[in-house]
């Protein structure tokens, strides 16, 4: 009996002294925190021309992904009435206006569903505390609808949408990405709202799932971005 | 080296505690310094898990193997005993495109690491010391406490929802029957290794600081009177240098510095009138502060309250249970999607434990349910309503400005106890139906006032065959759900029936069918899985699992979590020693 | 990953040995205990109050009665059948026995939304024995931490744990019978 019991806890020590010394750790994701947005300067200078980034380049230039200070994939959707719209701007061969192109500093991308419940919510609050606010600043935002409650997700229902969310604004889109095939990379299954800030080369600079904010966070992230570059937002 | 040694580790501790036999011998303990005579245990709990799929449209996180262990360590003295518990895990993945081979964690092409949120770990998950003199019990390392119903603070363990929340710091109780007195002080201490997801949820201790009074009158010192007080501090950006930097990482969605400052008191009467009524009553005030990190931002100051109180009257078959709530702008910490693992209290919801939380934080209604059991006889049955107004979007705004709640319910049972050799059944139903209505005009001109925002009809049965050593549970559930979506209604059905087959209480198998239309664009409807479990003498048990669980939203105890549908096979070992 | 992380992992990597080493230095110093689950050991006291509106009144503390009576305690919840045919059984026998010096006690796992149910049924189910509430889950989280119900622990008359039971079922009436009334020949040979 003491043998056996013996043998377990030096056979316990001997196993976990042994596999537990290694300080090795695997990569985490988001081991950034937000205030390392600054890896993505380099490339997102607001005086440097946006010309021809992704417009006859390869996808080995790039350093695509999901995280902060990656490049996004680019995107094209359709909006509502079936005309594309994509993102980046910058280089793309045949850019699309929403605010004039060459004055969108930071895009912010909104994903929404019909089923969610906060992402309509939100909705409600995009057009005053978001969109309106920013506009002066070259900040233009995207909401994209990923799914809807039940109904086919057409025309009639995005229009819906923009209508009833009182959304129709200069510096705003709206687009449909049914299935989620462009941009469920970016939240896992069903953590909606999922919020993106990406800067005017596509460097993701901002990127929250799965918690109603409000808006304060992205709106918050939008304050500090902007200070970074224009004083004038932080009142000195 | 690190995944060998680590799959040796817990290989070694899943295999040589079985090698093990246990034997029958007398009870003595050793005796160590300052324990006095002391009584060793180890319980190990080993799940190894294949996940086949858990239908997110995230290849990722599929088809991988992995092994859950948890080791509860105790030495028990006469005043003093100590308790560590150790969760490990460890995820073998398939051939990764980067290595060529097997592979612990991370598979995901460079940046989408994001995907990749498996990975090892390992870790003293809770420590504690615990001196018990006389009337005081000091524990130093991690304690739960609930103080009253849970309304200012709860921390305890809801195992369905996998979350599990200590305080760890210091915890003082000092109880002499009339008089009782408990502080506590320390950061809240969140199981990591979430077992819903297989994921890690980073430390983010949020500091907790409480204390309670309070006095016992009456001949049975039952008629209780309590005051207590609980501050919360929650610090969201840091410093670049300090204490801030070395304990925690910021979450990102976390714009502000919360502190929550919360007073109350309780009343506790369990056996009024000889025993024929009990009544309790709480109140509580919060002042929370958000201080946030833009500068550009101002603060804000909210006052809430949360009241609760509920009557219980018998006499003779009948029950009354009446239970009164008014809470208004209490929130102690948000919980919503990701941050289940943040909540420090459970408002008694007077809703039923199968329903969705709703006005946790900004509700006022209350619920009756009278029960009636005939006796003699083993009938009984009850009825139940509940209605209440909730409005959780704008905390300050009054809940019957928001949406209306009312729910009425109906069950009945039936027992029969048999003798040796005969046939003993029991037998459960309930029905009921839910209604939630806007007392508002919501944004838009698709819905308004007074139309449906969600609307419920469920029904369950239950029947128990038992004789002799042989006993058959048969169990069906359904739910019909319809949710206000956009434009139109989310209608879907939820439910399941299982078959239990058990053997004495040594072995038990479980074939069962479950559905959901919830997802049905994206997830299967159906889910088929049979569960079998083994119980081995002196606590240990095998319990092995196959099939597909749709998960779902899972409420318990003050939380809800969305447990992901799963498909694949498990196989839990607990061995106790 | 953040410090706090990679702390934990250090703090393991050092707990483990000095852990194993305090119980491999415990090893000579006294005679062996058993490798049974508990059995054997001596039971940890616990005070508990009285459900609303349940048998009893008032709290109840286990050390008054470790040492002296056999003691049965059983885990049980008003959502659990098997628990509900179990009660009856021993309330049998304690209606027997309690002059001969068994205590029986019984601890509802129900939290705070669902305990005040658990007074109705054990009324319906005629219980005399007291009916305790862990509504901080710390007793439950020590002695039950799985929260199987039913969950039977038998003490014996010496305060040490003689039996540890999970699931009931009607086959074992007759083995809870007589052991129990093992248990108490043995509390009044002495």
């Amino acid at each position: 009996m003491s043998k056996l019991k013996m043998l377990m806890v030096g056979a316990l020590t001997l196993c976990l002294a042994w596999g537990c010394d290694d300080e090795e750790t695997p990569p985490t994701p988001d081991a950034m925190p937000m205030t390392d947005a600054s890896a993505g300067d380099a490339m997102s200078t607001p005086d440097a021309e946006p010309e021809g980034l992704l417009c006859g380049w390869s996808d080995d230039d790039f350093d695509w992904g999901v995280m902060i200070g990656r490049n996004m994939r680019p995107l094209t959707l359709s909006r509502c009435d079936g005309t594309e719209f994509s993102l980046p701007h910058a280089g793309m061969c045949n850019p699309t206006d929403v605010v004039d192109t060459e004055n969108v500093r930071f895009s912010v991308l909104i994903m929404s569903a019909g089923w969610c419940a906060p992402c309509r919510r939100e909705s409600e609050m995009l057009s005053e505390f978001l969109t309106d606010v920013y506009k002066a600043h070259g900040v233009e935002v995207i909401q994209v609808l990923t799914a809807t409650e039940g109904p086919d997700l057409d025309q009639a229902y995005c229009d819906a949408w923009v209508s009833t969310y009182d959304l129709d604004r200069p510096n705003f889109a709206m687009l449909m990405d049914p299935g989620n095939t462009q941009t469920g990379r970016y939240f896992p299954a069903g953590s909606l709202p999922a919020n993106l800030i990406v800067d005017n080369s596509g460097i993701i600079q901002f990127r929250e799932y799965g918690a109603e904010t409000r808006l304060t966070s992205v709106t918050n992230r939008l304050d500090e971005l902007l200070c970074e570059n224009y004083t004038e937002r932080c009142g000195g | 080296m690190s995944r060998l040694g680590v799959v040796l580790a817990l290989a070694c501790v899943v295999t040589v505690p079985s090698a093990v036999s246990a034997q029958d011998g007398e009870g003595e303990g050793w005796t160590l310094p300052g324990f006095g005579e002391t009584n060793f245990s180890l319980t190990s709990t080993s799940l190894a898990q294949y996940r086949l799929d858990n239908f997110d449209d995230n290849v990722y996180n599929d088809d991988f193997f992995s092994l859950t262990e948890r080791i509860d360590l105790s030495l028990d003295g006469e005043e003093l005993s100590l308790s560590v518990r150790l969760d490990g895990f460890l995820p073998i993945f398939g051939e990764s495109p980067a290595s060529g081979g097997p592979s612990v964690g991370n598979r995901c092409p460079p940046g989408e690491e994001f995907r990749c949120e498996i990975e090892w770990d390992l870790r003293p998950e809770r420590i504690a010391l615990r001196w018990r003199p006389e009337n005081w019990d000091i524990i130093v390392g991690d304690s739960y406490a609930v103080f009253g119903r849970g309304l200012a603070l709860s921390l305890r363990k809801v195992a369905s929802v996998g979350v599990d929340t200590t305080v760890r710091g210091l915890q003082v109780r000092y109880d002499r029957g009339r008089f009782f007195a408990q502080a506590l002080g320390g950061y809240a201490n969140s199981q990591n290794l979430d077992p819903v997801n297989l994921s890690l949820i980073e430390e983010h201790p949020d500091f907790l600081f409480g204390a309670r009074v309070g006095t016992r009158l009456g001949e049975y010192e039952d008629l209780e009177f309590g005051m207590h007080g609980v501050h919360m501090i929650s610090l969201a950006g840091c410093e670049d240098s300090g204490p801030c930097d070395f304990f925690f990482s910021p979450i990102p969605d976390l714009v502000a510095d919360v502190s929550a400052t919360t007073v109350g008191w309780t009343f506790s009467a369990p056996a009024l009138m000889d025993g024929e009524m009990s009544f309790y009553a709480e109140a509580n005030m919060m002042l929370r502060e958000e201080d946030p990190l833009n500068e550009n931002q101002e603060g804000e100051r909210y006052w809430g309250r949360a009241i609760y109180s509920s009557a219980q009257f018998m006499r003779g078959g009948l029950s009354a249970l009446l239970e009164l709530k008014d809470y208004h702008d209490f929130l102690l910490a948000r919980s919503n999607g990701m941050r289940a693992f943040h909540v420090y209290s459970s408002s008694p919801t007077t809703d039923l434990e199968t329903e969705q939380l709703r006005g946790v934080a900004n509700a006022r209604g209350g619920a009756l349910r009278l029960t009636y059991a005939f006796s003699p006889g083993p009938w009984s049955a009850g009825v139940g309503g509940i209605m209440y107004g909730h409005e959780d979007e704008d905390r300050r705004a009054d809940p019957f400005e928001g949406i209306l709640a009312r729910h009425i319910y109906a069950e009945v049972s039936r027992e029969n106890h048999a003798g040796m050799g005969e046939l003993g059944w029991a037998f459960e139903m309930s029905a009921g139906y839910r209604r939630e209505t806007y007392l508002h005009d919501p944004a838009g001109d698709i819905f308004n006032e007074g139309d449906v925002e969600a609307e419920v009809y469920h029904g369950s049965a239950e029947l128990v065959l038992s004789q002799g050593h042989h006993s058959v549970d048969i169990s069906v559930q359904n739910r019909e759900e319809n949710h206000a979506g956009f434009i139109t209604y989310q209608r879907y059905r939820r439910g399941g029936v299982s078959l239990t087959y058990s053997w004495q209480s040594e072995f038990s198998i479980s074939p069962a069918l479950r559905w959901s239309t919830e997802r049905a664009t994206t997830q299967p409807i159906y889910y088929p899985s049979v569960e079998a479990k083994w119980v081995f003498d002196h606590g240990s048990h095998l319990r092995v699992f196959g099939g597909r669980n749709p998960g779902g939203r899972v409420c318990s105890g003050g939380v809800c979590r969305d447990v992901p549908p799963f498909q694949g096979v498990q196989a839990e070992l607990v061995y106790r020693l | 990953m953040n410090v706090f992380t990679a702390m934990n992992r250090r703090i393991s990597s050092l707990l483990m040995p000095l852990l194993a080493l305090t119980l491999l230095a415990g090893i000579p110093l006294a005679p062996m205990g058993t490798a049974d689950a508990r059995v054997g050991a001596r039971m940890a006291p616990f005070t508990l109050p009285a459900i609303p509106g349940g048998p009893t009144r008032g709290r109840m503390a286990l050390a008054d009665k470790l040492g002296e009576d056999v003691i049965v305690v059983l885990f049980w919840a008003t959502w659990c059948i098997p628990c509900r045919q179990e009660l009856p059984v021993y309330q049998e026998l304690y209606q027997q026995y309690r002059d001969q010096g068994l205590t029986v006690v019984a601890i509802s796992m129900d939290d705070s939304s669902s305990l005040p149910q658990a007074a109705g049924w054990a009324r319906r189910m005629n219980l005399t024995f007291p009916v305790l509430s862990d509504l901080d889950t710390s007793v439950t989280n020590r002695i039950n931490p799985r929260r199987t119900a039913p969950f039977s622990i038998w003490i014996d008359h010496e305060g040490r744990i003689n039996r540890e039971h999970e699931g009931f079922n009607q086959g074992e009436r007759d083995d809870i019978q007589a052991g129990i009334a093992a248990l108490i020949r043995a509390r009044n040979a002495d």
